[in-house]
């Protein structure tokens, strides 16, 4: 499946950039297909998620404490963000520092870990494929950082 | 070097449109406390530094201190003061002894308020009476300012 990232403008900021995944031949990102699919039963948990991409794309940045991780393979940087922490929504990403972050699908985790629920599960499976490419295109340097590290350069097209 | 797209997503206008100044404002201060924590973890006893916090504080586990870092806790001033007074950090801005100049204004203001009409009718009293001690109850005493 052919997707490439693109840049989220009303998150993103001085502090840190906000990608999003779209599909190819799909008009809405993974992000806006997340927000469109739990809006009707989870409005007031993405309307503060919304709030807190808000605060580290203009803010605050993307730092380690927002995030649960070790939701991926051990160095694969997948991780997920929740409004509060007893709260059942999570939005899988993949963070790259305090600059970038890569928002990816998610919903409602009623199950102990993601891998017991099938919907959570190819999820975060896809995800950790378009994150495994992205930090091999990392490591080759296909992919660059800007000079600011606030933002990715180079092929951003994937195949995955 | 290419740079991605951007792009724009019309419900997420929506919902960010929603949150008013002062939720987003609230939003960020929580953040900006937990970062400031997690700052003075690090400053004292670098990556890992959670479970100290945690021992210091004599929690049982490290739990709480992870929820205190994501940005969403709404912290206590009591939990604030134990936090900072084990990292050797301002959590808390008290340190003003005197009150704010605008402060002091208004209680001098007061005093003058209480020179009129407590003191003054007192003295008056005392006059009246002559040589003779006598406690004039403070009603009478604001009472009498009227009078005169």
């Amino acid at each position: 499946m052919k997707c490439k990232l693109v840049k989220l403008e009303q998150l993103s900021g001085n502090e840190a950039t906000l990608y999003s995944v779209l599909l190819e031949n799909e008009q809405k990102t993974l992000f806006e297909r997340f927000i469109d699919k739990h809006i009707n039963s989870f409005r007031s948990e993405i309307r503060e998620i919304s709030g807190r991409l808000r605060a580290i794309g203009t803010e605050v940045g993307a730092r380690e404490g927002w995030f649960k991780h070790n939701e991926g393979a051990y160095g694969d940087f997948c991780c997920a963000l929740y409004d509060k922490p007893n709260k059942k929504l999570r939005l899988y990403c993949i963070r790259y520092g305090s600059q970038i972050v890569v928002l990816g699908g998610g919903g409602p985790k009623n199950v102990r870990a993601w891998q017991d629920d099938p919907d959570l599960t190819t999820e975060m499976e896809w995800l950790k494929e378009l994150a495994k490419e992205l930090g091999q295109r990392l490591e080759d340097r296909e992919i660059t950082y800007t000079r600011d590290f606030l933002e990715f350069e180079g092929d951003l097209e994937f195949d995955i | 070097m290419k740079k991605a797209d951007t792009h724009h997503i019309d419900i997420l206008g929506e919902l960010l449109e929603e949150i008013t100044p002062k939720e987003q404002k609230r939003m960020e201060n929580r953040m900006r406390l937990a970062a400031k924590i997690a700052d003075g973890i690090e400053a004292k006893w670098g990556s890992g530094g959670k479970g100290k916090l945690a021992e210091a504080l004599g929690l049982k586990g490290q739990s709480l201190v992870t929820k205190w870092l994501s940005g969403t806790n709404n912290f206590t001033s009591d939990v604030l003061s134990d936090i900072q007074d084990v990292l050797g950090i301002k959590l808390l801005a008290l340190e003003d002894k005197q009150p704010a100049k605008e402060q002091r204004d208004v209680y001098e203001k007061k005093d003058v308020v209480v020179n009129i009409f407590v003191k003054a009718p007192t003295a008056l009293s005392m006059e009246a009476f002559g040589s003779q001690a006598y406690t004039f109850p403070l009603k009478h005493a604001v009472g009498q300012s009227y009078l005169n």
